[in-house]
């Protein structure tokens, strides 16, 4: 199952393509209902696809999420914490080097930018990473 | 303590010693204190400034995303897509198309432009202001939060007679930034979720009046103007989960008070009401 955390209505059509293409798909679009999501089903979740700004709800609050620009950030390393080999992908928005390269050493993580990429190249590379 | 790159006072700074450990403060370290104090400011306005980039961006490239989404799930789900699905994407793309457009209405104003000013063109305010933009933007939106059309209320009275001149887009503007605000600030439960519109033809001299009022989250007291400032929101919005730049309602009442009119908070809670007055221009030829 892929667990697909992103703030933006807009990504139902990825959701969708991924349907399409054979996986089960949740999408949910509030960091404290994904975490708690996540927790309740971490033995069925395959990969996570992981947006960088979203609101950081009750769960960072008090984090430094740079205003909710790097909320994502932050959540990503919550869930490395509960399962370090967890495949994710960061779909995202944000062009900052910084922010990719921040996660460029990671193993089992893909950067991909939501402009660059179509629901068709997400459902992709999924498949890539859920083989290697 | 001044910004070199922009000017701006952004505070004062006080430094000294106690007389028991230090008899006098030496011109060098007034020096290195400023220096310190520039340095520090000029890194928070950059990070500020990369921060501004990243959230404009950010509102711009969404639609751009969802409307490349769209087409491409309907190329590689044709013929496995309903048509209502397929007429819901259709729908979302013209949505997200007119969300572009009042995206980089916002942008111009953060990058202190005015906007291309439109020709002002012969409105009805009930069918061109109010029904457009429910039909354009508001309704699609309110469909992927899950909301029923049915819980936006309006009524337009006898506002199908009115007409002005107007720069019509920018009036547009001002709908969707109050209408967005609405449905980005609800209540969590959609079902709670519910907007009013009421076209008041009679209540002020030489205007129209449009009251907009929700059932949302409301706005604190003591935030009542300071909502219109930019960049401001309230700690209740901030603590809501949704990205906000706090900009939306600076724009709307510039660009009404730029027609002679004004964005005026009427009640704060219970419900939230906003009033959008309309001066009455001549029509053309009279």
């Amino acid at each position: 199952m892929i667990l697909f955390v992103d703030d933006e209505e807009e990504m139902d059509s990825y959701r969708m393509g991924l349907s399409l293409s054979g996986y089960e798909v949740v999408l949910i679009t509030k960091l404290d209902d994904a975490w708690k999501y996540f927790d309740l089903n971490r033995d069925r979740i395959n990969l996570v696809i992981l947006d960088i700004s979203m609101p950081p709800g009750n769960l960072l609050k008090d984090y430094d999420t740079k205003a909710g620009m790097r909320t994502g950030v932050v959540f990503f390393d919550k869930l490395r914490e509960q399962i370090p080999t967890l495949p994710i992908i960061i779909f995202t928005n944000v062009s900052d080097e910084r922010v990719r390269a921040h996660f460029s050493n990671e193993p089992n993580c893909l950067f991909m930018q939501k402009p660059d990429e179509l629901p068709s190249t997400l459902a992709e590379k999924v498949g890539q990473l859920l083989t290697t | 303590m001044i910004v070199s790159a922009t000017n701006r006072i952004i505070g004062t700074v006080e430094a000294g010693y106690k007389k028991e450990y230090r008899k006098y403060i030496y011109e060098r370290d007034v020096q290195i204190l400023k220096y310190l104090v520039d340095y520090i400011a000029q890194a928070v306005e950059q990070d500020k400034a990369g921060l501004l980039v990243d959230q404009v961006t950010h509102e711009l490239k969404s639609p751009i995303v969802g409307i490349r989404g769209h087409a491409d799930l309907m190329r590689m789900g044709w013929g496995r897509l309903t048509p209502e699905i397929i007429h819901a994407k259709f729908e979302d793309i013209l949505a997200d198309c007119d969300i572009m457009l009042h995206q980089v209405g916002m942008l111009e104003y953060r990058l202190g432009r005015k906007g291309q000013a439109s020709k002002p063109t012969l409105t009805y305010v009930y069918r061109d202001i109010i029904i457009k933009t429910i039909n354009q933007v508001v309704r699609p939106v309110l469909r992927r939060k899950g909301i029923h059309p049915n819980k936006i209320e309006y009524n337009p009275g006898d506002s199908n007679r009115i007409i002005i001149v107007v720069d019509r887009p920018k009036l547009n503007q001002v709908v969707y930034n109050l209408l967005n605000n609405s449905i980005k600030y609800a209540k969590d439960d959609p079902k709670d979720f519910r907007l009013n519109i009421e076209v008041d033809n009679s209540q002020l001299k030489g205007s129209y009046v449009i009251k907009f009022k929700d059932w949302g989250i409301g706005i604190e007291k003591g935030y009542e103007e300071k909502i219109f400032e930019e960049g401001v929101r309230t700690p209740e919005a901030i603590g809501m989960d949704v990205n906000g730049s706090g900009i939306g309602l600076t724009i709307a009442r510039r660009i009404m008070r730029e027609f002679g009119g004004d964005l005026k908070l009427i009640n704060n809670r219970e419900p939230t009401e906003f009033h959008m007055v309309l001066p009455r221009k001549p029509l053309r030829g009279e």
